[in-house]
């Protein structure tokens, strides 16, 4: 509690968005790098209803929801970073204006079986210039992608930069999430 | 974790609930307030809190600044609901806000997170 003896010190509070289609181990990363057991929030569709004043309408409304799995990493009294996990199918849109404001950075996961499931996202990063990275999960059963497989399958610029991933591991997903920083870094002293 | 994305066809109760509680309002009126916005209790805190669900997001409170995502898990209230009532809150003078410009990150900020992220 601020007391005006004793002010508390401003938090500055930053958000990642961790994107990836279904089970590509969105949560599995969020967990990883997270000093807390992902929390789950739920977001609705109706969210993002706009002009609704009257509140019998609202009984019409679709109730759908999508959960979203978030962590946290304190880096000192001063500064809080959060990891939101989230799904980037293209019905899932109507949930990523509020996700993506304010983002300093994103994690693409891409599963090299299902391609097409992440390219909702990196278009929507690369619209909204929001600095990510790809991190690729190898699952068992696909066939091996290089890197560089990767990027021109997505089409990618060579600054974006493209990771193997396997989020079960902690020192894989602090290494994607430490490229993006420093993708950000970057960014910044080049501006 | 269980499901990735979990989704819901809620009966009608379910879903006029939490849209009483914010008095039918589906979008706050404060665009300054994200899911990542640290709240934290005001010190000479204005109106108490008259319905329950802000009386529970004052209780998620009281361990020191929280995120606005984290006050929605602790008290299982869709983000949405979650924001307009902190809205309300900080309107009342019940909470204050930590504003965070993610334009505005400096250099010093960025360097911190990296070592803590090396750190792992
Ligand atoms: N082989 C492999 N399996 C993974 C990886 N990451 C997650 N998994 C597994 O895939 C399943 C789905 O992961 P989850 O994190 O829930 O995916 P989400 O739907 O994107 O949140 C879990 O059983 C994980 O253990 C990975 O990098 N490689
Ligand atoms: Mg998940």
């Amino acid at each position: 509690m601020s007391n005006p003896s004793e002010p508390s010190r401003h938090v500055t509070a930053v958000k990642f968005v961790v994107a990836g289609g279904f089970g590509v181990g969105k949560t599995t990363f969020v967990g990883a790098i997270s000093e807390i057991e992902p929390l789950r929030t739920e977001a609705a569709m109706t969210d993002v209803a706009t002009g609704v004043d009257d509140a019998s309408a609202v009984a019409t409304k679709t109730s759908t929801t999508v959960a979203m799995d978030f962590g946290r990493l304190t880096v000192d009294r001063r500064l809080v970073m959060y990891l939101f996990g989230a799904p980037g199918q293209e019905r899932f849109t109507f949930m990523w204006d509020d996700l993506v404001t304010g983002a300093l950075g994103a994690v693409v996961l891409v599963d090299t079986r299902r391609f097409d499931e992440c390219f909702n996202a990196v278009d929507y990063f690369e619209r909204r210039r929001i600095p990510f990275v790809i991190g690729v999960n190898q699952f068992a059963g696909g066939r091996h992608y290089r890197t560089a497989d990767v990027r021109d399958a997505l089409g990618l610029a060579e600054t974006v930069p493209v990771l193997d991933c396997d989020a079960r591991l902690r020192s894989s997903c602090r290494d994607v999430l430490l490229e993006l920083l420093q993708l950000i870094l970057r960014i910044k002293t080049a501006g | 974790m269980d499901d990735p994305a979990v989704w819901s066809q809620g009966s009608e109760p379910d879903v006029v609930r939490p849209f009483v509680m914010t008095g039918g309002r589906t979008r706050s009126s404060r665009a300054d307030v994200r899911m990542e916005t640290m709240v934290e209790l005001a010190y000479e805190a204005g109106t108490r809190p008259s319905l329950p669900e802000q009386a529970a997001i004052v209780e998620a409170c009281q361990g020191g600044p929280i995120s606005v995502a984290e006050v929605s898990a602790h008290t299982a209230l869709p983000l949405g609901v979650t924001t307009i009532l902190i809205g309300d809150l900080l309107d009342t003078g019940v909470l204050e806000m930590h504003l965070t410009d993610p334009t505005d990150i400096e250099v010093s900020a960025l360097t911190r997170m990296i070592e803590r992220v090396k750190s792992l």
